[in-house]
């Protein structure tokens, strides 16, 4: 009797859940109607306001024009938040309160901020959509993920001529950036691009090589070929100058990108299908050389022996220990593993790279070796930027008045520095403020320089010279100076974008729908590959290659490469720059 | 004197006890890593030069966690929100496990069985999310207290002790004698269920104190953040770093490793201090719901 009541409940239960299953997917429908409805009478509205508004906003044509609204419009930003200890709250701090003051009051904006986890970016925003609480506007750096936000339909189309009205400064800078191709998603226009500078010549990143064994090993200069590479360090690991591998690796991840073993000039084609940082392209040719030579270093004791079990942290662990030959990072004023390693290895000597000059004084490149250098660009935009499908038309001016407000240069001045007599009263001698201690007070810069505010319409803060800019990051208080070194490399990097060796990944303007399915899937399948191609006899590779090849095709790199194709061949794909073209 | 099989010292008893200080060990060791770490020079942290004993002993790190002032906020905020949470979770659970562990009460099988229909089905973070938020919790200390305060694991435990250790004759004559329910409750039952009461006050105040998930989604303000929260952003940022740095292009400036240590063990302390006093109960309590049940 017990059994049957249970049975009775259990399946009353289960049917119950059923049904307000199928009633909140039913809500769900309707709540997307009445989104697309409420979105499409934005629109509308929008439509039947903009010959009324145009007049006006062509009389407002720059900041100064502006008026304040009748009624007060609020405007909720996202920024980041990365927990860096000893900060105030990204969302309310002195700078908020300061852009509220000197733009939100005066045109009667309320602009908050929505704190966004750095380290969960699209679980905070999902909740935030899913709450229709989605900020006026959307930003990110990674296309597929604002392509996602769109194609949800969480963000707005915009007419970018309307745009290029009320934000002419920021307008006028995508274009002299180039960045109009990546305002598109599927024929429509959801997008504006904040500025990548020196997005080609990145100097930050530095490379270091060990300078003291290349010497001890009878080298005056890094290695410019492959030949000279494999040479020293064969003779530092006979010298034993160190007790493990020289080359400290890593599980290489998706970002696998086998730049030197391309043919150069690029087939534009094989570039739209292989190339990126979302997924390794195992089946294509490059990376199939680039394996074969990671082969034949692993084979000759270079790279380490378990690299499968190595991470990032030991990686550095065993530079600044002085058991590497070579690490790198971004620099900048101060590098806590710089500074350690000087201090683990008093003597040592690091180099940056060799620049080779031809007798007329111009740089030139050692190519012996049959490879050409080429490098990955950084994407020419910073943040991708959206517009919530939820705003108004006054709060969707109102977003694009705060990024024309903010691209103007005493605004962006005053954001990255600071105010004078606040936070410096002296300049150095090339003139930029020289940043007073602001430790624990109110007053104090956010992150990085408020960058998490200020990326919104540029990626960095760069002075008026590269010469400037560089001596602003490189590391200051070593034994070794490498402001010289950096500034012959950025010459170094100009020169190869100038033959077209740099060039950036290619961008779809339609969601590549195989990529997200199959991404995790062959980031995995490509690791345990690698590794077994890797470390296989050198006479077997080729037949092993080829199995894993086709394994990893039928995993979802072919379904990847024929929908990356289809976009490309319907015109939905930026284009490789002519240079680098075949 | 001969001594007694029992107390003679084997070779088992050897490897048991080997065995007992490996695994005491495995707590042990790491914790002592870190606080080495916390109190080390960077430039040996940093070339993983430092195991079990510290290298260059300072306090800097420390000092800098003192000065900041976010993470002592954090600690009292967070003892504040573990004590609420753990009163009212106490209270709760034995409101709900009293009464379903008395047989008079009709309909308490349909009622134990809603309560443990939750246990294994969750309605997912989004509809978490919209009912936090139509409830106005979001951004708010409650958000951090009121929805978890009741957990059925915690009820099936307290409940299970009810039956086991409160026969039904004792509530009848305490009825007989004229004592209400809330009477029998307060003056009778309560008294006798000490070890139960410590046990669950106990799983709730360490569950609060290490859970931060909620933090991350439902809270925005700084200032209401718990410290589990803080921390977890300081140790995962790194682990992450890697990832962010390839999306940003730039330099992620991540917590220096001596601070997070210095972090790690600044959290770990109320719970170590706490902790000796109530374990007896932790393991007792649990016995006691698990065998008798």
């Amino acid at each position: 009797m017990k059994g049957k009541w249970l049975k009775a409940i259990s399946l009353t239960l289960v049917s119950l859940l059923l049904l307000l299953t199928l009633i909140g997917c039913g809500k769900g429908s309707e709540n997307t109607a009445k989104t697309n409805d409420e979105t499409n009478n934005n629109a509308q509205v929008e439509d039947n306001n903009q010959a009324e508004e145009t007049s006006d906003e062509e009389a407002e044509a720059d900041v100064e024009g502006w008026q304040p609204f009748e009624e007060n419009v609020t405007i909720t930003i996202p920024v980041y938040d990365r927990g860096v200890d000893g900060l105030p709250p990204v969302d309310n701090n002195y700078w908020t309160d300061w852009i509220q003051e000197n733009f939100g009051d005066k045109y009667n904006i309320t602009v908050k901020y929505e704190p966004i986890p750095r380290n969960d970016v699209m679980t905070k925003y999902s909740l935030l959509i899913a709450g229709k609480q989605t900020p006026t506007i959307l930003m990110e750096y990674d296309y597929p993920k604002v392509s996602q936000w769109a194609a949800e339909g969480a963000m707005t189309t915009i007419d970018l001529d309307e745009f290029a009205k009320v934000a002419p400064t920021y307008y006028q800078a995508m274009v002299d950036n180039d960045l109009l191709p990546y305002t598109q998603l599927g024929g429509e226009t959801y997008f504006v691009c904040a500025v990548r500078p020196y997005a080609a010549t990145e100097y930050k990143w530095v490379a270091f090589y060990r300078m003291d064994w290349l010497r001890e090993v009878g080298y005056d200069h890094v290695p410019t070929n492959m030949e000279e590479e494999k040479d020293a360090l064969r003779k530092i690991i006979e010298a034993g100058l160190t007790d493990i591998e020289p080359l400290s690796h890593t599980l290489p991840t998706a970002n696998y990108q086998a730049n030197a073993y391309r043919e150069f000039p690029l087939d534009e084609k094989e570039w739209a299908m292989h190339v990126g940082i979302d997924v390794a392209a195992l089946p294509w040719e490059p990376v199939k050389e680039a394996i074969r030579k990671d082969n034949e270093y692993w084979h000759a004791g270079f790279l380490t022996k378990e690299f499968e079990l190595n991470t990032p942290e030991q990686q550095q662990a065993d530079f600044v220990a002085g058991k590497t030959y070579s690490y790198g990072g971004y620099m900048a004023e101060t590098v806590d593993w710089l500074n350690a390693f000087y201090e683990n290895n008093p003597d040592a000597e690091l180099a940056i790279g060799t620049v080779l000059y031809d007798d007329n004084g111009e740089i030139t490149f050692d190519l012996s070796d049959g490879l050409i250098p080429q490098e990955r660009s950084n994407t020419p935009y910073g943040m991708v930027i959206g517009f919530s499908s939820l705003a108004t038309e006054d709060e969707l001016k109102a977003a694009w008045m705060y990024l024309e407000w903010m691209r103007q240069e005493e605004v962006l001045e005053t954001l990255q520095y600071g105010i004078e007599g606040i936070h410096y009263t002296e300049f150095d001698e090339r003139g930029y403020p020289i940043p007073l201690d602001m430790t624990g007070k109110e007053e104090r810069l956010n992150f990085n320089d408020n960058k998490d505010i200020w990326c919104a319409v540029i990626e960095s803060k760069e002075r008026k010279t590269i010469e400037d800019s560089i001596a602003a990051i490189s590391p200051k208080g070593l034994p070794q100076d490498f402001e010289e070194p950096m500034i012959e490399m950025f010459y170094l990097k100009q020169k190869k974008a100038e033959l077209g060796w740099i060039y950036p990944d290619p961008v779809f303007s339609v969601p590549i729908e195989s990529l997200n399915e199959h991404r995790a899937t062959l980031e995995s399948l490509f690791q345990e590959f690698y590794t077994k191609l890797v470390k296989c006899d050198p006479e077997e590779f080729d037949e092993l290659y080829e199995q894993l090849s086709k394994e990893y095709l039928e995993a979802g790199y072919q379904e990847i490469m024929d929908e990356k194709l289809a976009a490309y061949e319907a015109g939905h794909c930026t284009k490789l720059p002519d240079i680098s073209k075949k | 004197m001969k001594r007694s099989g029992i107390k003679k010292f084997t070779f088992v008893d050897f490897i048991i006890m080997l065995i007992i200080t490996i695994l005491c060990l495995t707590c042990i060791l790491p914790f002592l890593h870190v606080l080495s770490k916390s109190i080390s020079d960077s430039s040996h942290v940093l070339a993983k030069k430092i195991y079990f004993w510290p290298k260059d002993i300072n306090f800097e790190a420390y000092i800098a966690i003192f000065k900041d002032g976010q993470l002592t906020h954090s600690m009292l905020y967070s003892v504040l929100v573990t004590l609420i949470f753990t009163v009212l979770g106490v209270i709760t659970t034995v409101m709900a496990a009293w009464p379903l562990s008395r047989k008079r009460l009709k309909g308490r099988t349909v009622f134990t069985f809603i309560i443990m229909f939750t246990m294994y089905f969750g309605a997912g973070l989004i509809p978490t999310y919209l009912l936090y938020s139509n409830l106005n919790l979001l951004n708010t200390m409650w958000v951090l207290i009121l929805p978890l305060i009741f957990a059925p694991y915690n009820f099936l435990i307290m409940k299970t002790y009810f039956q086991s250790t409160v026969p039904d004759s004792l509530e009848e004559s305490a009825y007989l004698d004229g004592a209400s329910n809330t009477q029998i409750l307060l003056k009778i039952v309560l008294p006798i269920s000490k070890p139960i009461l410590a046990t669950i006050a106990l799983f709730l105040a360490v569950g609060r104190w290490n859970a931060y998930e909620d933090s991350k989604f439902f809270i925005t303000s700084k200032s209401l953040h718990m410290i589990q929260y803080l921390l977890s952003m300081m140790v995962l940022s790194v682990s992450d770093a890697e990832k962010i740095s390839i999306s940003e292009a730039s330099a992620i400036t991540t917590t220096p490793e001596v601070i997070q240590a210095a972090a790690i063990m600044f959290v770990s302390l109320p719970v170590l201090c706490i902790y000796p006093f109530v374990q007896k109960y932790f393991v007792k309590g649990v016995m006691i719901g698990a065998i008798k049940g």
